[in-house]
């Protein structure tokens, strides 16, 4: 996760604009914004993604992220890195969001038996988002692990959160999340190990194994 | 070490191929095992391609959605600091009005004094007593202009008291009857 040179720069001016935007809505330029929605828009759905596994709900997960960082920008600290920040909000929001689908499933799976509803496949739904099918394949792969396994993965290698980030993110320890990631190494790895031992049964892995 | 203590430390995060540092021991039993080596390479890999997860499209017209709830969570805020700006910095109150709510409570409070015979406004008690007109007091000249004595005095008294109180309160409060400011009417919330 080291940063090459060209990387750093760019790194540093992101970190530039992100503390001159928030200065800016700080002194009452609401407008200043939508600098931070364009810079961690893609980067904070993903995440919301990764949490839901449905674009419709990442999406209002995504929106009501932003609205909420805008309304509590008072209390951010402007020392510290914005992204975890904001990405704890998100992660926040989806979990309860997780919660409350998880209270609402348990009432409904009757129904849903009965009428032999099956939820979409989410493979099917990342189709419109990712394009590249190799690129589709990982998210299928780390989407296939649990809620919280996946969610650790995402901050931790993909937006590259320190182990303290993620545990405060999640509002866990550092050591759950130390665990979450143990697990989820083994679970992909495993995976990798079967799909390689069956290539015919993991067609969609095919010629991208992990 | 064995191969299964590798694979240990390669699902626990501290050993994989980036890593600058191996611990003696680890690096020996992984240069001998050909087996833990492609698991470390595929470790490696692995740990790549997740740190170069793509990430999806956004979707279209999310930006826009999030400027317009803001937008209305602005106007909103900026509504309900109008609404509020009457209670947290009042007018001024007039001066007369203290001044009449004084006078009010003075005059009250004389009637009083007269009435239990405190002796402290004897001059006054007397000229009402004996029907002259006062040189200093309101009520002193309208009791004799009336022509008044006993118990109409004090009813003047407490008459004019009672008035003057009520003009100084409804003074003091008259903010409470300011008209609300008119709400514009907001754009739907959420986009």
């Amino acid at each position: 996760m080291t940063l090459d040179a060209p990387q750093s720069a760019r790194a540093d001016d992101e970190t530039h604009m992100v503390r001159q935007s928030i200065s800016a809505v700080r002194n009452g330029n609401h407008h200043a914004f939508g600098i931070l929605v364009q810079i961690y828009q893609r980067r904070l759905f993903g995440l919301s993604l990764m949490v839901m596994k449905i674009p419709d709900e990442a999406e209002e997960i995504t929106q009501d992220a932003f609205v909420r960082a805008f309304s509590n920008l008072d209390k951010y600290d402007a020392e510290k890195p914005f992204y975890p920040w904001l990405a704890t909000i998100a992660v926040r929001l989806a979990q309860s969001r997780l919660s409350k689908k998880a209270r609402d499933q348990a009432r409904d799976t009757a129904y849903l038996q009965e009428q032999n509803i099956t939820s979409p496949d989410s493979y099917d739904l990342l189709k419109g988002l990712i394009a590249n099918e190799s690129n589709r394949e990982v998210w299928e792969k780390v989407l296939s692990l649990p809620e919280g396994q996946r969610t650790a993965v995402f901050l931790h290698y993909r937006n590259e959160l320190k182990i303290s980030e993620v545990s405060a993110a999640m509002g866990v320890t550092d050591g759950t999340v130390k665990t979450l990631l143990f697990r989820a190494r083994k679970a992909l790895r495993k995976q990798l190990e079967t799909a390689k031992s069956n290539p015919e049964n993991h067609s969609r892995e095919g010629q991208n194994d992990l | 070490m064995t191969c299964n203590q590798i694979l240990q430390a390669l699902d626990s995060g501290t050993l994989s191929a980036g890593k600058a540092k191996v611990s003696p021991q680890l690096q020996h039993h992984i240069d001998q095992c050909s087996v833990c080596q492609k698991r470390v390479a595929e470790a490696g890999l692995l740990n790549a391609r997740l740190e170069q997860l793509p990430l999806p499209e956004a979707p279209t017209g999310m930006e826009l959605a999030i400027a317009q709830r803001i937008d209305v969570l602005v106007a909103e805020k900026a509504n309900q600091k109008q609404a509020t700006s009457p209670v947290s910095s009042p007018k001024p109150t007039p001066f007369v009005h203290w001044v009449f709510a004084f006078v009010g409570v003075l005059l009250f409070a004389l009637t009083e004094l007269q009435f239990f015979n405190a002796g402290i406004l004897i001059p006054w008690i007397e000229s009402s007593e004996t029907m002259s007109p006062a040189p200093g007091l309101f009520s002193d000249r309208l009791i004799f202009l009336l022509g008044m004595n006993g118990a109409g005095e004090e009813l003047v008294s407490y008459g004019l008291s009672v008035t003057l109180c009520l003009a100084g309160l409804l003074g003091l409060t008259h903010r409470s009857i300011d008209p609300k400011p008119v709400t514009p009417e907001l754009p739907s919330g959420k986009a």
